[in-house]
């Protein structure tokens, strides 16, 4: 069953064109990897998908919604019930602490629960940095906040722009098995952007990207 | 004389929109519990119940019916607001009043009464007092032109605000519940209540003096009972200390507290009581998104109960700064004895025993001056009484709104409740009231008198 | 520290605010700044407003009653003007001329109970040929109390019984006992009534006595207090400017310095609208600040607006001014108002963005 369906997206900035026509169904509970070099369209077309952005031409359906037909605040809603967003730069509030920053996804999810927040912190390894400002925390260390984040309203869909960017190949190693362990716990889909061919060797299909437009899509077995 | 009467025509407008929002919450609410039969109910109650006021048109109009009914104005209103705050607070703990008793008793025979009542609450008193109100100035003006302005203005008013605001009351579906739909029939009440013009909220002055008797009882009548046989100890300046708890300052306060703290109290425990999520919802984040779906619900539904509350806080304030009314206590006036009785005209230039005010009056008896005051209570009898009462040292009475109050121990006395004898009252005085005068014996004053300055024991004097 | 659930508001607020303390001080002295001005404003008026009525009060009456021929009004006359129900209280004076020391000094008989008010030193005149003296003409003249005054005109002796001070236009005249008043000048009636009518009514009252007895002049003091209403207006018409001046000053620092806040905190409002945030609950977040700081700022301007005004009311008038409270909780929810209204727009404008374009980086 397909979670996300993209039919013939355009996006065309100022400038130039970010997509070109692009065509993509992805299933539920798959992992996709999006490689491609800078200033391919790989950002333009994930924050499309989740609703961070519109584009010019064509549909993008999540959930069987069709997203543009939706309103700003309808948007949000659609976004908090279920996506969860990890960024290359971590984008934590620099004067909250590990654990209120996932509260702050809670927040507007719903209501604030700490004892839970904490949960999902010692789920990914942070148990002894609760209370830690993310200026305390290593680059890894911040990334997994946000995984920790991303996933702590149960969303169906994980899009991640770049996680790795700004990691050494362990920290890589790390967050990317945490997410696999996750992963097959929670059964969530996932879209992870790069342009690091080492991080497509965890997903079960890869994008390559060029120019706007899908080039190969190929599934990776085992 | 014009045809047009701007009082009734404005008294008929307000009534009628009173009934017809009060019907548009009730019916949004009805059609909330999907109860056909019950609306129909409803509708047949909004024709009934001011018919039936009507009735009180064949009461003599008496300054007595007129307190009677301004009183049942305001019990009425307590009653409704009482009702609501049982059913909030059945609400606040998650549970249906009518749900917990519906085995036993909730059936259409006890809803339908529950609706009379609560109908009947709100409509029999407000609309009499304004129907009685009407019929004086109609024999005043012996013509029915008032009555034919008012029933104008309250079809008009009544069917204009039912028409205009039906579509839009639908949508108060999902914010009234059985309590919420009370508690604005008591809002209502307040905004239009007072059996007269717009003008008067008689709600907050009305708890006042209620809390004023109360805590006087309380107080004063434990001192007085306390200290065998009279004030020794405390003096005039310690009284003013306690006389503080009494007056209208500390009432005006606790009429807030009474009527603004439950609710607050409710909405609190309304808000803050937890949220049971049931048992299919498994994944956190889904309760949590139960919990505040809950909530936010809770949130709407308390929206009428804020609105009261602002309305009380707002009606308090404006009452606030009126009260603060200084004392009248004028110079008695000196008068003198023939025939060994002081006569009085009720009636002489720039003197009128009968318009509402104290007149305080001194009379030479054997080198002592007594004084006394004549002053016309509610229901329009003259009565008069010593300037001193039984208990406390003869320093004498000072008028306020509405009340005496004795310049020694501050305690208010109810100018109506004048003419008793005991305790706190001014002493009655026994005097031949004539259409033109007023007439007391010397004897009657002397006597008692006397007493006021011996005190030889705090047992009534002999009438 | 186990967070409520309702407080996140709260705590997020403050430790936002605890970062940035130096703007949220210039919010709440743009606030404070505005709500004094206008707090002075206020208090200085109505305190002028109050001032002027209780000087007309101390009149006892609002409307005068004279007859337009300048005869005595006859005794039926008053008796029927007086019974009237609206007639609250009256007084009734007698005027006439005394000559002394080859002056017309003027003179007013007044009973001794509506003689109050005034301060009196000695006694008032009882029984025949005593008067009291204002403080001013006594001054004037020379006057002591005891001393004894001869009416030239006449021939007849005055004792002076005591002096008074009213504060007022009185305190140049001679007061007698009306009785006495009416005795020396012959006057069956009285000059003057002044009358305290139910002020509801005054218009109505006034025209029943001019339909029942056309002979009479009708002043109210309305009437005699325009005049000084117009030099009030003109005041206020000033203060209203200068107060519009310091909101419209105060809404733009407000907007401003919320505008810097706003550019300051892009990436988190970003942030909050990819983690599902609507402009309205981002927008929360600010004009709950704003809140605060127009709650903090109008409690503080309050409290330095009265100041203000009594130092002022201290230094022009001599006096201190009393404060209506009723005004208070007004001007404080103006205030915050102002600071909310401030808020709005550009809270408006930077959660109404699209998230994507703040969140991108160079990746
Ligand atoms: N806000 C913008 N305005 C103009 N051009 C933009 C904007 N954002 C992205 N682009 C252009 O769109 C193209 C695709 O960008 P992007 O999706 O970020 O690529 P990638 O993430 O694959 O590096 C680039 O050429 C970039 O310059
Ligand atoms: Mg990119």
């Amino acid at each position: 069953m397909s979670i996300i369906e993209v039919q013939s997206l355009r996006k065309d900035y100022s400038t130039a064109a970010a997509l070109r026509g692009v065509d993509l169904v992805i299933e539920k509970g798959q992992w996709v990897s999006i490689i491609g070099p800078s200033g391919s369209g790989k950002t333009t077309l994930l924050n499309i998908i989740g609703g961070l952005d519109h584009p010019t031409d064509g549909k993008v359906f999540v959930k069987g919604t069709d997203i543009n037909a939706l309103s700003e605040d309808e948007l949000s809603v659609f976004r908090r019930e279920n996506i969860g967003f990890v960024f290359q730069q971590s984008h934590l509030i620099p004067y909250l602490d590990a654990t209120e920053n996932v509260m702050l996804a809670q927040y507007f999810h719903s209501l604030p629960d700490r004892k839970e927040a904490e949960e999902a912190l010692k789920r990914v390894g942070l148990g002894h940095r609760l209370t830690h400002r993310p200026s305390q925390l290593s680059g890894g260390e911040q990334q997994r906040v946000c995984i920790a984040r991303a996933l702590i309203n149960n969303p169906s869909i994980l899009l991640a722009d770049e996680p790795t960017g700004n990691l050494d190949r362990t920290n890589t190693r790390n967050v990317l098995e945490l997410l696999r362990r996750l992963h097959q716990e929670e059964h969530f889909t996932v879209v992870m952007v790069t342009h690091d061919p080492y991080v497509t060797e965890w997903a079960e299909r890869v994008i390559k990207m060029e120019d706007g437009r899908i080039i190969t899509d190929e599934s990776v077995s085992g | 004389m014009s045809l047009f009467q701007a009082e009734p025509f404005l008294i008929g407008l307000k009534e009628g929109a009173k009934l017809s929002i009060a019907f548009l919450v009730v019916r949004a609410y009805l059609l909330g519990l999907k109860r056909e039969w019950l609306l129909w109910f409803s509708r047949l109650l909004v024709v009934v119940l001011p018919i039936l006021s009507g009735l009180c048109l064949f009461l003599p109009v008496t300054p007595k019916t007129q307190s009677y009914i301004s009183l049942s104005v305001g019990y009425s209103f307590g009653l409704l607001y009482l009702l609501s705050l049982g059913f909030l607070y059945s609400e606040a703990r998650g549970e249906d009043l009518f749900g917990v008793l519906s085995p036993l008793i909730v059936n259409r025979v006890t809803l339908s009464a529950f609706m009379v009542i609560a109908g009947a609450l709100f409509v029999l008193p407000d609309l009499s007092g304004s129907l009685l109100y009407v019929k004086t100035q109609a024999e005043l003006k012996e013509s029915l032109g008032p009555f034919l302005n008012m029933l104008g203005a309250f079809g008009v008013s009544a069917f204009s605000l039912y028409f205009l605001l039906k579509n839009r009351s639908e949508r108060l579906v999902s914010l009234v519940g059985l309590p919420q739909c009370l508690l604005v029939l008591a809002l209502i009440k307040l905004i239009g209540g007072g059996t007269r013009g717009f003008t008067e909220l008689s709600l907050i002055p009305s708890v006042q003096k209620g809390l004023m008797k109360l805590i006087h009882d309380i107080v004063h009548q434990t001192f007085v009972t306390l200290m065998v046989p009279d004030h020794p100890i405390l003096k005039t300046t310690t009284w003013n200390f306690i006389g503080i708890l009494f007056g209208e300052r500390v009432s005006l306060w606790l009429s807030l507290f009474v009527l603004f703290v439950p609710l607050f109290a409710f909405v609190m425990s309304y808000l803050n009581s937890p949220v049971e999520v049931p048992e299919g919802i498994e994944l956190p984040a889904q309760r949590r998104k139960y919990k505040r779906q809950i909530k936010n619900k809770r949130l709407l539904r308390a929206v009428p109960v804020f609105l009261f509350m602002a309305l009380i806080v707002i009606n308090w304030f404006a009452q606030r700064n009126e009260e603060i009314t200084r004392l009248y206590n004028p110079e008695p006036k000196p008068v003198v004895a023939e025939d060994n009785k002081v006569v009085i005209p009720i009636s002489s230039p720039g003197e009128d025993l009968r318009d509402g005010a104290v007149h305080k009056f001194t009379v030479d008896v054997k080198g002592e001056d007594i004084r006394f005051f004549i002053i016309k209570r509610d229901d329009g009898s003259l009565v008069a009484c010593l300037d001193a009462c039984e208990v406390c040292p003869p320093e004498g009475y000072a008028q306020g709104e509405g009340y005496l109050v004795c310049l020694y121990c501050r305690t208010p006395i109810n100018i109506q409740s004048l003419g008793k004898s005991g305790g706190c009252n001014p002493i009655p005085l026994k005097a031949l009231i004539t259409d033109r005068d007023v007439q007391i014996a010397l004897g009657e004053l002397y006597r008692k008198w006397e007493f006021v300055k011996t005190k030889h024991s705090k047992s009534t004097i002999k009438r | 520290m186990r967070m409520k659930k309702g407080s996140w508001l709260n705590y997020f607020v403050f430790k936002n605010i605890k970062l940035r303390k130096g703007r949220f001080f210039i919010a709440i002295s743009a606030v404070m700044l505005t709500v004094a001005v206008l707090t002075a404003f206020v208090v200085l008026s109505t305190g002028i407003r109050e001032k002027m009525s209780r000087e007309l009060q101390s009149y006892g009456a609002n409307m005068i009653v004279t007859t337009l021929t300048g005869l005595p009004l006859k005794e039926d006359v008053t008796k029927r003007i007086v019974s009237n129900p609206l007639v609250r209280g009256f007084k009734a004076h007698i005027y006439g001329t005394l000559t002394i020391r080859g002056q017309e000094l003027e003179v007013i008989g007044v009973r001794k109970k509506d003689f109050k008010g005034v301060r009196l030193e000695g006694s008032f005149p009882e029984g025949g040929n005593q008067v009291i003296v204002g403080v001013k003409l006594a001054e004037a003249l020379g006057i002591k109390k005891g001393q004894s005054l001869k009416e030239e005109k006449r021939g007849v002796t005055f004792r002076v019984s005591g002096i008074f001070e009213r504060g007022s236009k009185a305190d140049t005249a001679i007061v007698m006992d009306l009785a006495t008043a009416r005795e020396f000048f012959g006057i069956k009636g009285f000059s003057a009534l002044l009358l305290n009518v139910d002020t509801r009514y005054i218009s109505r009252f006034t025209s029943e006595l001019k339909r029942d007895f056309p002979s009479l002049k009708i002043t109210t003091v309305k009437q005699v207090a325009l005049a000084e209403e117009k030099l009030l207006k003109k005041i206020e018409l000033l203060m209203v400017v200068v107060s519009l001046v310091v909101v419209f000053s105060a809404a733009i620092t407000m907007g401003s310095t919320v505008g810097a806040n706003i550019i300051e905190r892009m990436e988190e409002i970003g942030l909050m609208k990819a983690l599902g945030a609507r402009a309205s609950e981002v927008g929360r977040f600010f004009l709950y600040e704003a809140m605060l700081s127009g709650i903090i700022g109008s409690l503080l301007g309050t409290l330095a607006g009265v100041a203000i005004a009594e130092a002022v009311s201290r230094t022009a008038f001599n006096s201190f001014v009393g404060v209506e409270i009723f005004w208070l909780p007004l001007l404080i929810c103006l205030g915050v108002v102002i600071a909310v209204a401030a808020t709005l727009l550009p809270v408006r404008r930077a959660t109404s963005m699209r998230p994507s374009s703040i969140l991108r980086g160079e990746g």
